[in-house]
């Protein structure tokens, strides 16, 4: 059977997305969720982790120790945009926090392109990951196969961090009110600045892992960004159960939807979107 | 009575018609002097929401292309006259305007900014899928720049007479803005941004007043469109592009969101600079990012409200 083979197939492409974009929202859930911004600059973290990652790569002639690398890279970046940027914004209008965030984006977009080009990069994938598995009554290559598993323990890892450590509680309990976290004598301006780390460093990890798949570009982080916000807002802003949902919507029904019609998947896509906000602004899994 | 440096400033809408009268004469390129009115009567459409109602729309480059694209489709189509077609991407970008913000209005902060980016992508993706009306990809291509008045009379094809023709439709729309948030409308707007709910007890439909400024800030910046797809005689699938939300937002701030002059200032620094240093360097946008974030940063009101307290230091 072709065509189910070609709907498993593209059901698996789909996951494969999906799960790019629910590393992307994770932090961009955890971020709205402490302090209520949007991060514009998120997707930027993606690119310049793909590019970082590219380097590294290269460099280390390695593709795992690059990914090992490139989250500490990317959130030691978020890190220092925390403290030197966004902490000087807290209290003022939350616009000028947003607007800030757009600006920062802007930069980090032009940075890369002053350093690496404005060429696309690419690196290999990994020689034990290069080839297709056979799964039964399709082929699927193994790099999206690894991805699947890679990114799947990833977020089972986090959600379980989040919910059974300390710092995990602090977080829950900073996205939901930050100002009594802080009665309680917990010092949030540093949980603020790990949690927009950590966030950053999933964005670069994302970026990495999608080099091998798609390639790097310089403004690779702009479409993501805009669909990773959809994924947040259909999941429920500030719920990581939400990213998830949203990540694995959006990236099936992009991916099923490219067989049928592409370019309706973003008309609906981006309907979905509005639609959500409107009749159910909490999302679909949101708490507030 | 102290050193007064801009006694000019009281009647400043003279400066800009004068300044503007001359530009093409001093700047030697003409075709600028037509980017920064057209930007800047988008940025300053963008101010009302923004700086008078407090509305951070990514929805700007729905509202500006749709404008284009109903000017460029009368012209290619009807031929009509430049200011009958302009008028009808006025009223086209006050129509996608109503869409968008009687949808928009309903949220509030976060979800109001994205509901109008989800607006915005909506439009895209419906431009860049229909073709036939738009050109998708390729853009709307050959549109005809016909004399005003029906054939006859004044011609507009040459670059400087186009340049005044934008001039004059700038500063009538400037003016008539100016009219609008300086009347009991405009000073109500200023009530809701600054405190909503205050407004709102003291008896004002705060959503059918947010829905009227979106309406307002679409006609204008239909007619920025307009004369955007006259000028360039054709609009390419980028203006609809959320980019494009971010430059007039860019120009919006860093002019200053505080006056009508801030935005209109915003427009010609970001385009005489980007003018010049892209010759100089191709990653000129990295400047303007962090000149843009000095200004988010350190000075909110940006360059119009460094000029006021220049003006009230220097007293």
């Amino acid at each position: 059977m072709t065509f189910a083979s070609l709907l498993a197939a593209q059901f698996f492409n789909g996951l494969v997305i999906g799960l790019i974009y629910i590393l992307i929202a994770i932090g961009l859930s955890i971020i709205f969720g402490m302090l209520n911004i949007v991060n514009f600059a998120h997707g930027a973290f993606y690119a310049f982790g793909a590019y970082i990652g590219y380097t590294l790569a290269l460099l280390l002639n390695n593709f795992w120790l690059a990914l090992v690398f490139v989250p500490l890279a990317v959130g030691l970046l978020g890190i220092g945009i925390e403290v030197f940027f966004l902490r000087r914004m807290y209290g003022g209008e939350q616009v000028y926090q947003i607007l800030l965030t757009f600006g920062l984006a802007l930069i980090i977009q032009e940075i890369i392109i002053v350093i690496w080009g404005p060429v696309g990069k690419s690196i290999a994938t990994p020689e034990s990951l290069t080839g297709v598995a056979n799964l039964w009554f399709f082929l699927f290559p193994k790099y999206r196969l690894f991805l699947i598993i890679f990114i799947g323990s990833v977020i089972v890892g986090a959600i379980i961090f989040i919910a059974k450590t300390r710092f995990g509680a602090i977080i829950r309990a900073g996205t939901e009110h930050a100002d009594m976290v802080n009665c309680l004598g917990i010092d949030l301006s540093k949980v603020f600045t790990a949690a927009f780390g950590v966030g950053a460093g999933l964005a670069g990890l994302a970026g990495i892992l999608a080099i091998p798949m798609r390639g790097a570009t310089p403004l690779m982080g702009d479409s993501i960004l805009v669909l990773s916000f959809v994924v947040i807002v259909i999941g429920g802003m500030g719920s990581l159960k939400g990213a998830v949902l949203g990540g694995l919507i959006i990236g099936i029904v992009q991916s099923m939807m490219t067989i049928v019609w592409p370019a309706g998947s973003n008309i609906m896509i981006f309907a979905a979107m509005a639609f959500i906000i409107l009749t159910k602004p909490q999302g679909l899994m949101g708490i507030r | 009575m102290g050193l007064n440096l801009f006694p000019e400033l009281k009647s400043p809408i003279l400066i800009v018609l004068i300044t503007g009268l001359l530009f093409p004469w001093i700047v030697p390129f003409r075709s600028l002097g037509v980017e920064i009115l057209i930007f800047a009567l988008a940025a300053v459409s963008c101010n009302i929401l923004l700086g008078y109602t407090g509305l951070l729309s990514l929805g700007q480059a729905a509202l500006f292309a749709v404008g284009a694209y109903a000017t460029g489709l009368i012209s290619i189509h009807l031929n009509l006259s430049p200011l009958l077609s302009l008028l009808c991407g006025a009223i086209a970008g006050a129509l996608i305007a109503f869409v968008i913000g009687i949808f928009s209005i309903q949220r509030l902060g976060i979800y109001f900014i994205m509901l109008t980016l989800a607006f915005n992508q909506l439009v895209f993706f419906i431009a860049y899928e229909w073709v036939g009306l738009t050109g998708g990809d390729n853009g709307l291509l050959d549109i005809p720049r016909p004399p005003l008045f029906f054939g006859q009379g004044i011609h507009i094809d040459s670059v400087i007479s186009f340049y005044y023709f934008v001039l004059l439709v700038f500063m009538v729309c400037f003016f008539v803005i100016q009219r609008i948030i300086n009347s009991p409308f405009g000073q109500v707007l200023q009530a809701v941004r600054e405190n909503e709910d205050r407004a709102w007890t003291v008896g004002f439909s705060i959503k059918r007043y947010k829905l009227t400024a979106f309406i307002i800030s679409g006609f204008f910046t239909g007619i920025a469109g307009g004369l955007y797809a006259l000028f360039l005689q054709l609009v390419p699938i980028n203006a609809v592009e959320l980019m494009t939300s971010a430059e007039i937002l860019i120009m919006t701030l860093v002019g200053g969101t505080g006056s009508l002059y801030g935005p209109l200032i915003g427009s010609a620094v970001v385009k005489i600079f980007s003018e010049i240093l892209s010759t100089l360097w191709s990653r000129w946008l990295l400047l303007l990012g962090i000149i843009y974030i000095i200004f988010i940063m350190f000075m909110k009101g940006g360059i119009w409200g460094l000029m006021q307290s220049v003006k009230n230091w220097s007293k």
